[in-house]
């Protein structure tokens, strides 16, 4: 910009009265120099058009996520400093607007996501607002705070993204607050969560009661199976001793999520300063491959998807705030 | 959302799903009129079903004293509340609910019109107990029916519904309605404890279990109803104000049957809230005391005057037929497809094969003892 205009620009700019050829003068000289900045940059864009393509470093596809190989993947320490090294994705969440009921207010905040692996295992790290954790669902108004990473074949349909299709199963891993607080502290029990609570008995386990207490899931459970409904179902959500705070499941569908016999997903969850850091990690060889857990294998892509289930907002099930669907990459 | 047809509002309603009626459907008539509030069904569905730990505020049979009790608090107020005014209109000879459903009122993010109740909403389960309309006083305690001051019993259970708000909510199909004779469970391997199905349901008849961390909900005692036998809570009724069975739709009701003479031939039994749009398959005889006809009108739609007339001409004398189907009440705990009244003095229930399972008096007897008696030397009184 010449030294000429500039002077006229900050004249117009000071307080100082313009005059009236001043007032034509100045739009123009903006709008040429403009002009003058958009024509470099097309020019810049032009240039790098026409120069001949050079050959990439490596031949590699791209992808959304890329996770790096690492010598030993921390399968459920959010803190490991692997972390520091590895590249950080953000990636947005949505509403969910495809199946009823729906959750349609959405994060302003989008998620973090990391993704390591060795030659066991993948790990994902996600990083998530909740400034108001939710870790218990014990009361019936009570939802905790999940997260879970969905995997399927790529490509895959967009409609994947909802628990997979028929045709290309997603193996999900599903990481829940509750399930973590079982495992940190023991079973999430009624009297944590009613500390008054009484009682006189529980048929059929006589003299179980001591001082109108009643007894600790955990040391009855087995003694008393058919009186906890879904346990005696082999409903993996009812099971007093819990292993891992993340459950490995397989989806061909909305409404079609199953849990997958062998639960050997691994994973913990850090809150820290209105945070939820969370590590989801699966074998990469599947050891559910029967009923379509997927295989990852280095140097393929694969679909993927993020979702966040905030509890202190009623989040659970199709209530939830899903990314798009993904590609990753295992560098 | 397709359309489906449901008798009791006269209409056909949006539904989350295809009409699928079973083969044939569970019910059950309850007369309000002998109900004592003894709470033996309460107490015999707790200890079959509800006793463990997670379960302790859960009565899959409950029953409250109207107008003020609740069980979870407020229940019926709430969802009307949330409804807003309504109308059945008069067509022809018959009332057609011209209002919203709770399918049809669902905003559009949800499946359901519903809310989640919290814990405090289950911690008074006998709120209400006995309490009058209004309060008593001198000027207005004295009896002439229908009685102005009042209050009734309404025992509840999970009415089974035609179109259950519980499995349309369900996004992952874990409760189901049983083709084979329309009762309604949760899948308690399905269920991931997402609770849908504790909002959508208006009766509030289904329940998390704080421990198990998923969904349950009264079963109708299938295992006895699968031999033919009643459920626990209708067999142990005291106050004899149940009948157990069958019910068809309305256009094949079958006259023999006690369950359609009721609901279908006389119209004596009616459903509870059917401007809901669920058709509940539990049918009450509405009280016949109770002077405020808007409030039953609300319970149990327009049906209720008609309900009421008919029940007092049968008290009269002047209905045999009717008096026979009411007092098989828990007249016996098998399942009975026909009744017949036998010359005039008696009633008969037939099983599904035939069967003669029960013959009661249709009055029983009087017997007065005499005050002193002589083979054991002693006075009695007051002595029924
Ligand atoms: S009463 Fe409630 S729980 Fe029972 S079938 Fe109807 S909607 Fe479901
Ligand atoms: S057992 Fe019968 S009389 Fe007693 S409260 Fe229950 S329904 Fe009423």
């Amino acid at each position: 910009m010449s030294v000429r205009r500039r002077r006229l620009i900050a004249r117009v700019g000071s307080k100082i009265a313009s005059t009236r050829a001043d007032r034509l003068l100045f739009p123009l000289l903006t709008a040429a120099s403009l002009a003058s900045i958009l024509l470099a940059y097309f020019y810049r864009q032009i240039e790098a058009a026409l120069k001949p393509t050079q050959p990439a470093a490596q031949e590699q596809p791209a992808a959304d996520i890329i996770a790096r190989r690492v010598s030993k993947a921390p399968v459920s320490d959010p803190e490991s400093p692997v972390w520091k090294d590895t590249p950080a994705y953000s990636v947005s969440l949505y509403d969910q607007s495809i199946v009823r009921p729906l959750k349609t207010a959405r994060p302003n905040q989008p998620i973090t996501v990391k993704a390591v692996y060795d030659d066991e295992w993948i790990v994902f790290r996600l990083s998530f607002r909740s400034e108001k954790p939710s870790k218990r669902s014990v009361k019936v108004a009570e939802f905790r705070d999940a997260c879970a990473v969905l995997l399927a074949r790529h490509p895959a349909a967009p409609e994947a993204r909802f628990m997979g299709t028929a045709d290309n199963p997603a193996t999900i891993l599903h990481w829940k607050a509750d399930w973590q607080l079982d495992v940190e502290e023991g079973f999430q029990d009624l009297e944590n969560a009613f500390p008054n609570v009484t009682a006189d008995y529980y048929p059929p386990l006589k003299g179980v009661v001591v001082d109108g207490k009643p007894p600790k899931t955990v040391d009855v459970a087995n003694k008393a199976v058919m009186y906890f409904p879904a346990l005696n179902a082999g409903n993996p959500l009812s099971e007093p001793i819990k292993k891992t705070p993340v459950e490995k499941l397989i989806g061909r569908g909305p409404g079609t999520l199953a849990t997958l016999p062998a639960q050997d997903a691994s994973g913990w969850g850090l809150w820290r300063d209105g945070s939820w850091h969370v590590v989801l990690a699966k074998r990469l060889k599947a050891t559910d491959s029967a009923q379509g857990e997927i295989d990852v294998e280095p140097g393929k892509l694969y679909a993927c998807a993020f979702s966040v289930w905030f509890g202190s907002e009623g989040d659970r099930g199709s209530r939830k705030n899903p990314s798009m669907l993904l590609t990753l990459l295992l560098q | 959302m397709p359309k489906v047809y449901n008798w009791q509002i006269g209409r056909e309603m949006e539904y989350w799903y295809e009409a699928a009626r079973p083969k044939r459907q569970a019910g059950a008539v309850f007369d309000t009129n002998k109900c004592i509030a003894c709470q033996t069904c309460t107490v015999a569905c707790k200890t079959t079903w509800t006793s463990g730990k997670g379960q302790e505020y859960m009565y899959w049979n409950n029953v409250e004293t109207k107008p003020w009790g609740s069980y979870p608090l407020a229940w019926d107020v709430k969802i009307l509340d949330m409804l807003g005014p309504q109308r059945w209109v008069k067509e022809g000879d018959k009332y057609v609910y011209r209002g919203l459903t709770l399918f049809e009122a669902a905003p559009p993010s949800e499946r359901v019109l519903g809310y989640l109740p919290n814990d405090l909403d289950y911690a008074y389960p006998n709120r209400g107990e006995d309490e009058t309309n209004e309060p008593l006083n001198f000027d207005r305690f004295y009896l002439r029916v229908p009685h102005d001051i009042w209050f009734f019993y309404l025992p509840r259970i999970c009415n089974h519904c035609t179109y259950p708000a519980c499995l349309a909510a369900c996004p992952r199909f874990a409760i189901y309605k049983r083709p084979e004779d329309g009762i309604v469970l949760v899948d308690q391997l399905r269920c991931r404890g997402y609770r849908e199905c504790v909002k959508a349901c208006p009766y509030k008849k289904v329940f998390y279990n704080h421990v198990t961390r998923v969904s349950e909900k009264c079963i109708l005692c299938y295992p006895a109803v699968e031999k033919g036998l009643w459920p626990r809570c209708m067999r142990t009724c005291i106050g004899k104000i149940r009948m157990f069975g069958y019910i068809n739709p309305p256009e094949n009701a079958d006259p023999e049957n006690p369950l359609d003479f009721l609901i279908h031939v006389k119209k004596v039994a009616l459903p509870l809230l059917p401007q809901l749009g669920l058709e509940p398959n539990v049918y009450y005889v509405p009280p016949i005391h109770v002077r405020n006809i808007d409030f039953l009108r609300m319970l149990f739609g327009p049906g209720v005057e008609h309900a009421i007339q008919t029940y007092r001409k049968a008290m009269s004398g002047r209905d045999i037929e009717l008096v026979a189907a009411l007092v098989l009440n828990v007249s016996t705990d098998r399942i009975m497809t026909k009744f017949k009244v036998v010359g005039n003095s008696e009633v008969a229930g037939y099983d599904e094969n035939g069967h003669e399972v029960v013959r009661v008096p249709l009055k029983e007897p009087t017997i007065v003892r005499p005050f002193f008696d002589e083979r054991l030397q002693t006075y009695r009184h007051n002595i029924t």
